[in-house]
C-alpha cells in the first residue's frame, strides 16, 4: 500500500468514526498540539493521563491524523525527535486505554507505522523500540490477524497464498512490517512465533487432573490439532540457541507440548528454562508451569516444590500461592493452605504476577519496553525525562 | 480452636450448643470437647423457614449409616461474608449497579459481621479486605475484559477457615464463565468438599454486550457445555443456585440468602460405623414432614 492511499484510508475511516459517534467533548477540547508539547518537554506521564482522561475518543483520533504531521514538521531541527514523540505518546494513550479501546487504536498504531517507514529507509532504534513496545500492547488483545495477517505461516512454511476475504480493508500485518525493518532481531522473531500460536494454546496451565479420563471427546479435538502446534515448536526450536530469547522459547515450547498433552516434553522444556532463565519473570513462569505439568503427570509432590520454588523467585504471586494451596487444600495440609490464602490474599492490591500476562505474548514486559522507548526517544536529543527522575 | 486433622468440617465443639429456637450465647457454641461433624442444613415449606425443629425431628445419614444427632441449633453466630463480584468483560456493563449492590449488602450485615470483596481482573484482586460491617467500604472497581478468573476466584473465597463463633458465607455474583484460571472446575467442586463455607451462586449476566473495540477474551470456557462446577460446587456445600440481575434484584436475592442462612440449622454428630477417609455423603431429611425442603451440605472429606 502507497502512502497517500494509506493515509486517506485511515482519514477517512476516521471521519466516520467521529461523526457517528456522540461526543461528549468537541474536538475544540482536545488541545493535541499542547499535549504533545508536553510529553515533549518531558511531563510525559501527564500528558498521556490528560489524553486518557478524554470520554470520547472520536475526535482525538481525528486530531491525531490531522494536527500530528504539522507538528512534526514545526521544529525543523527537530523532526525525528517529534516523530518518536507522536508514536510514543500514542503507544502511551493506546496502554492507557488499552483494555477497553485497544480496537480504537490499532489502526492508527499502523498508520503511524507507516509514517515512520515512510520517512526513513533505515530504521532507528527508536523505531526498533517502538515496535517492541507495540507488540506488547497488541499481545493483551491477542491481536494476531493485526499482527500477521489473515493466513499466517511461520517461517519455516510456505506462505499462503490464498487470497484476503475482504481486499479492501486486508489485516495490519504490523509485525510482519517489523520484521521487514528488522529481520535478525530474535525479539520479533519470536513475536511472530507467539503470535501465531493465538487460538492454538487454548487454556495452557490449568490443572488436568479428571480430565484425562473424563473427556475423550476434548483429547479428540485435541489430537486434531496437534500437528499445528508441533510446527510451533519446530519453529520456536530454532530460537534456543540464541541467548536473548531462548529461555522464552523453551517456556513457549513447554506450553505447546502442554496443550498437546506431551507432559514429558514440556517438562524438559521447562526445566531447560529454569536453567538458563535471567529475568525473573521468566524463571517464575518456568517454574510455575513445571509445576502445573508435574501435577499433570501425577506428581503432586514434585509440583509442591515447583510452586514453592516460583514463590521464592515471586514472593506472594497470586497464581502459584493458588496453585500450592489448592494442592494442599486438597491434602493434609489444610491449615497451611488456608493460611497462604488468607496472607496473600488480604492485602490491596494484587502484587503483579506475570503467569497472568504469560497468555498475551511480551504485555509482561510492557513497563520496561515502555522505559525504553522512552530513552530512546532521549536518545534523539537531549530531552530531559522528568517521569524518571 | 483446634481444627480435626485436615477435615473441613471436623469441628472441635462444645456440647453446651442450646436447641433450636432457644436464645444462643455464640461464645459457648464452641467449646473444645470432642471431634464431630457439623452440617448446614436450611429448612423450608416453600418459601418460610421452619422453626422450632429438634434432634428427634431429623434423620442425618453418613455413607448411608444413621447417625446420631447430638446437637441441633440455630446459629446466630456472627457471619464472615465474602462477596465476589464478577468484574470480567462479560458483566462490565453493570458496574455501577455492583458497586451500589456491595454498599447495600453490607449495609444489611450485623456490627459483628465482616466481609471482604473479591473481585478478578488480570488476577484475583481482595479489593475490600475482611473489615466490619459496620465500616464504611472504598470501593475501586473496574472491569477487566478478556480474562475472568471465576474459578480462581471461587478457591479462594471457599479456603477461608472463620474464627472459632463464627461461620462463613460466600456469595457469589457472576455468570460462571469461566477464562484464564489456574484451576479447573473440578478442583473447585473438590474445594467447596473441604471448605466449611456454605456457597450461594447468584447467577447475574450483562447479556453478552461486549464492547467489539475493548481487548477479546483469549479463551473458550472449556467447562461450558459440560459440567456447570459453580452450582454444583454451591450446591455441596448446602448452598444453591440463584437467578437475578444486577441492582435490587440482586439484593433482594442477597438478603433471601442471608436470612435463610441465619435461620438455618447445624446438625453435630460424631460419625459412628463409618471410614475416616474419603468422601462421606450425608443426607438429612425430615421424615415426619416429607413436604419440607431441606437443602443441606451433601458431604465432607473425612481424614
Amino acid at each position: 500500500m502507497t502512502r497517500l492511499p494509506a493515509i486517506a484510508l485511515v482519514t477517512m475511516t476516521l471521519w466516520v468514526a467521529a461523526g457517528t459517534s456522540a461526543p461528549a467533548q468537541g474536538p475544540q477540547s482536545v488541545d493535541l498540539k499542547a499535549l504533545l508539547d508536553q510529553y515533549l518537554r518531558g511531563d510525559r506521564d501527564a500528558a498521556v493521563a490528560s489524553a486518557a482522561a478524554v470520554q470520547d475518543l472520536g475526535p482525538l483520533r481525528l486530531r491525531f491524523v490531522q494536527d500530528t504531521p504539522g507538528w512534526i514538521a514545526g521544529d525543523p531541527a527537530q523532526v525525528e525527535t517529534r516523530r518518536a514523540v507522536v508514536a510514543a505518546f500514542l503507544l502511551e494513550l493506546t496502554a492507557a486505554r488499552l483494555e477497553s479501546d485497544w480496537g480504537r487504536f490499532s489502526d492508527l498504531i499502523e498508520w503511524q507505522c507507516l509514517q515512520m517507514r515512510t520517512a526513513n529507509a533505515t530504521p532507528s532504534e527508536f523505531e526498533r523500540a517502538w515496535h517492541a513496545a507495540s507488540h506488547a500492547l497488541a499481545g493483551r488483545a491477542r491481536a494476531r490477524q493485526w499482527l500477521l495477517g489473515e493466513f499466517a505461516v511461520l517461517p519455516h512454511q510456505k506462505p499462503s497464498k490464498a487470497p484476503p476475504s475482504d481486499p479492501q480493508h486486508p489485516p495490519a500485518r504490523h509485525l510482519m512490517h517489523a520484521l521487514e525493518r528488522f529481520p535478525d532481531d530474535p525479539r520479533f522473531q519470536l513475536s511472530r512465533i507467539v503470535a501465531w500460536t493465538w487460538g492454538r494454546d487454548t487454556e495452557p496451565t490449568r490443572n488436568v487432573r479428571g480430565r484425562d479420563d473424563d473427556e475423550p471427546r476434548a483429547m479428540a479435538v485435541t489430537r486434531r490439532r496437534l500437528p499445528s502446534q508441533l510446527e510451533a515448536v519446530i519453529a520456536l526450536e530454532t530460537l534456543t540457541n540464541i541467548t536473548e530469547v531462548a529461555a522464552d522459547a523453551y517456556v513457549r515450547i513447554g506450553i505447546m507440548q502442554f496443550v498437546v498433552r506431551d507432559f514429558g516434553a514440556a517438562l524438559r522444556a521447562y526445566e531447560q528454562a529454569q536453567e538458563i532463565a535471567t529475568d525473573l519473570a521468566t524463571k517464575f513462569i518456568a517454574f510455575l508451569n513445571a509445576g502445573r505439568t508435574l501435577e499433570a503427570l501425577k506428581r503432586p509432590d514434585d509440583a509442591a516444590r515447583a510452586y514453592t520454588r516460583a514463590l521464592e523467585i515471586v514472593p506472594d504471586a497470586e497464581s502459584a500461592t493458588i496453585a500450592l494451596a489448592s494442592l494442599r487444600f486438597a491434602g493434609d495440609e489444610r491449615e497451611a493452605a488456608v493460611t497462604m490464602i488468607d496472607t496473600v490474599f488480604n492485602r490491596r492490591p494484587a502484587p503483579a504476577d506475570p503467569a497472568r500476562l504469560i497468555p498475551y505474548g511480551t504485555f509482561l514486559r510492557w513497563p520496561s519496553l515502555k522505559s525504553a522507548m522512552r530513552a530512546a526517544i532521549s536518545s534523539t536529543s537531549p530531552v530531559p525525562n522528568r517521569d524518571a527522575e | 480452636m483446634r481444627r480435626g486433622r485436615g477435615s473441613f468440617l471436623l469441628l472441635i465443639t462444645g456440647s453446651s450448643c442450646l436447641l433450636a429456637g432457644a436464645a444462643l450465647d455464640s461464645q459457648a457454641v464452641f467449646r473444645t470437647r470432642t471431634e464431630s461433624v457439623a452440617i448446614s442444613a436450611s429448612v423450608k415449606r416453600g418459601n418460610s423457614p421452619v422453626a422450632n425443629l429438634t434432634a428427634s425431628d431429623f434423620r442425618l445419614t453418613d455413607n448411608g449409616i444413621a447417625q446420631a444427632i447430638e446437637a441441633v441449633t440455630i446459629e446466630s453466630v456472627p457471619l464472615d461474608v465474602t462477596l465476589f463480584m464478577d468484574t470480567s468483560g462479560s458483566t462490565a456493563g453493570a458496574l455501577d449497579r455492583m458497586k451500589r449492590n456491595v454498599i447495600s449488602i453490607a449495609g444489611m450485615l450485623r456490627p459483628d459481621d465482616q466481609i471482604r470483596l473479591l473481585t478478578i481482573g488480570l488476577s484475583v484482586d481482595t479489593n475490600v479486605p475482611w473489615q466490619p460491617a459496620g465500616k464504611p467500604i472504598s470501593l475501586d472497581m473496574k472491569a477487566v475484559p478478556g480474562i475472568s478468573l471465576v474459578y480462581d476466584a471461587l478457591f479462594v473465597a471457599l479456603t477461608h477457615t472463620p474464627a472459632a463463633g463464627r461461620r462463613h458465607l460466600v456469595v457469589a455474583m457472576t455468570d460462571g464463565q469461566d477464562c484464564g484460571s489456574l484451576l479447573d472446575g473440578a478442583r473447585v467442586l473438590d474445594a467447596s468438599g473441604r471448605s466449611e463455607a456454605v456457597l450461594h451462586w447468584i447467577y447475574v449476566s450483562a447479556g453478552g454486550d461486549f464492547d467489539k473495540q475493548s481487548v477479546p477474551a483469549w479463551c473458550t470456557p472449556s467447562d461450558a457445555g459440560e459440567e456447570d462446577f459453580v452450582e454444583q460446587s454451591a450446591i455441596r456445600t448446602g448452598g444453591g443456585k440463584h437467578r437475578s440481575r444486577f441492582g435490587d434484584p440482586a439484593v433482594r436475592t442477597f438478603a433471601q440468602i442471608l436470612d435463610e442462612f441465619r435461620r438455618s440449622y447445624v446438625l453435630r454428630y460424631s460419625p459412628r460405623s463409618v471410614k475416616g477417609q474419603g468422601w462421606h455423603t450425608v443426607t438429612v431429611q425430615v421424615p415426619a414432614q416429607p413436604a419440607l425442603t431441606i437443602k443441606a451440605r451433601s458431604g465432607y472429606f473425612g481424614s
